[in-house]
């Protein structure tokens, strides 16, 4: 990807709209292992950082690689990260509540429903401005 | 992708659970399981733990079964002179296996399958709503 679509002060509301769905996507996998893994000993819940810091961080200039000992920036912020929030621990230190992860999910999905309506119909935007209204 | 991957490690998720069912389906089967002859050991209570590990065909950690192993602890005995598993004194030793807490594992188990059977039709849903995209 280019620096410029990479930048949501440049971005296009389609870009943002595949941004957010990318980071939806990746929440999704996220939440699913925490519900999977919620009778597992020592497990802690997981999260990825909110799509607005993802946003927030991505908004600074990208750093050039002039040098092939660079190491290049972590970037996407979907790196999870345990969710040490979470009120409740039960005696083989499991601290995954299924309550919490449900209502993240229910959230997940919505946001997920609204992206992909978003991304439609900017796209059908395009379409009536051709002329190719079906 | 990512909603694949969220589909097999919830698949992985009810793979385990059916696996901790089946564990517990075998301890209250053999609830009354004692030996055959006197001194005899009867059926030893199983437990099961979980664990994620890294699954590389994937790319993603998904939770297996980590270790099916005999729970320690005493065996309640009974007086049952008759029974061809009674020691010198008259005493059976019965399995250690409690009912109740096989009741509530099943329970558990149960609701953690359902959790994750939710999961699934949720990624479901967010993929197919993704392919509508296409048309």
């Amino acid at each position: 990807m280019q620096a410029a679509s990479t930048n949501p002060i440049h971005a296009n509301p389609i870009t943002l709209a595949e941004r957010r769905l990318a980071w939806l996507d990746g929440r999704q996998r996220v939440l699913a292992e925490n519900v999977a893994n919620a009778d597992t000993p020592r497990y802690w819940a997981q999260d990825l950082a909110p799509f607005a810091r993802l946003l927030a961080n991505a908004a600074g200039p990208d750093l050039a690689i002039t040098n092939a000992t660079h190491i290049a920036p972590r970037g996407g912020g979907l790196r999870p990260r345990a969710d040490r929030t979470a009120i409740e621990r039960t005696p083989d230190g499991n601290g995954v509540s299924l309550d919490e992860q449900a209502l993240r999910i229910a959230e997940t999905d919505s946001q997920h429903s609204l992206a992909m309506s978003l991304h439609r119909k900017y796209l059908a935007l395009f379409r009536t401005a051709l002329g190719r209204n079906s | 992708m990512d909603l694949d991957r969220a589909l097999s490690i919830s698949a992985a998720g009810m793979a385990a659970q059916s696996a901790r069912l089946r564990v517990v389906a075998e301890n209250i089967a053999n609830r009354d399981s004692t030996g055959q002859s006197p001194g005899a050991e009867p059926y030893r209570r199983k437990t099961i733990t979980f664990d994620n590990r890294l699954d590389r065909a994937v790319g993603a950690r998904m939770v297996q079964v980590a270790r099916v192993a005999e729970a320690p602890g005493d065996f309640p005995e009974e007086y049952d002179p008759g029974h061809p598993a009674a020691d010198a004194r008259g005493y059976v030793r019965r399995p250690n296996v409690d009912s109740l807490i096989e009741s509530m594992d099943m329970r558990e188990a149960q609701r953690s399958y359902g959790a994750n059977l939710a999961v699934l039709e949720t990624t479901r849903g967010m993929l197919s709503r993704a392919i509508e995209a296409l048309r």
